[in-house]
């Protein structure tokens, strides 16, 4: 059994006036279970031609409902490029350049096309990413 | 300007990662750092059903901007999820312990994040940080 740590930091000495800091860390496990992630794909990176919309992860490739989770972060250095996210056709937010995400995924095919989907703002941009699943 | 850092770490000597990542949460296209934060704890039942976190405003200006937002899962028992969806659409399961951090368009008046618990109650951990806010006219 493997066992793969995440941990977030949010700090800010200036935010607020008091100093923020904040920790989460989380032992990824199985669905339902206490038994550590098994799988990866990635970590890589993935750069786009142009500004069409690209699918990253292809929900019917995986199984619904399983532990999946997913890291992305855009590697431009120019402050205005963004990359929409996109969960099933929806947008759920952009990634500006330098910015990262985690979020876990549904990959569900029943109800719907549960793809995630990236638009780059500019052409010629990278993208990490990293799928963590018990699949 | 604030300065405020995200930072993730994840961690496996088992599957050979050992990935470090940062960024300054910045003002919607600039380097400009966000000056807007709004956090909280609460706990959902499954009893609740669907319950808006986070609503969209029709009215502020942030749309389309830099948002973003921390959820954490306090829920202890490995079988207590919380069902995170945006704009009504299922996002992932966000088991017990687990966390997440993701950027949010607030493209429109549903583009609300919601949380459902699946089995017991689910104590939550929350934060959002906004390029922009515009306090909405208070009801008469």
């Amino acid at each position: 059994m493997a066992t793969t740590i995440a941990q977030l930091t949010l700090t800010s000495t200036d935010l607020l006036s008091d100093s923020l800091a904040v920790s989460s860390v989380a032992t990824l496990t199985a669905a339902g279970s206490s038994t550590g992630l098994t799988r990866t794909e990635g970590l890589g990176r993935k750069q786009t031609a142009n500004t069409s919309e690209y699918t990253l992860f292809d929900a019917s490739q995986h199984t619904d409902d399983k532990a999946h989770k997913i890291y992305l972060k855009n590697l431009s250095t120019t402050a205005a490029e963004y990359f929409i996210v996109e969960v099933a056709g929806t947008v759920v937010g952009r990634l500006y350049a330098g910015d990262w995400a985690f979020f876990p995924w549904a990959a569900d095919t029943t109800s719907t096309n549960c793809d995630v989907d990236i638009t780059p703002s500019a052409n010629d941009m990278m993208l990490e990413y990293m799928l963590l699943t018990d699949e | 300007m604030a300065i405020t850092t995200a930072t993730i770490d994840i961690t496996s000597t088992d599957l050979g990662i050992s990935l470090n990542a940062s960024t300054n949460l910045s003002k919607t296209g600039t380097s400009t750092g966000l000056e807007i934060m709004d956090a909280g704890y609460g706990e959902v039942t499954v009893a609740h059903g669907g319950k808006a976190l986070l609503e969209a405003s029709a009215v502020s200006g942030d749309r389309d901007t830099s948002n973003y937002f921390y959820l954490s899962n306090k829920a202890t028992d490995e079988t207590y999820y919380l069902i995170v969806k945006i704009h009504d659409q299922i996002v992932g399961r966000l088991s017990a312990g687990d966390w997440m951090f993701m950027p949010w368009s607030q493209g429109d008046d549903a583009a609300e994040i919601s949380i459902t618990a699946t089995n017991g109650t689910c104590a939550y951990e929350y934060a959002v940080f906004k390029s922009a806010y515009t306090l909405v006219d208070r009801t008469a």
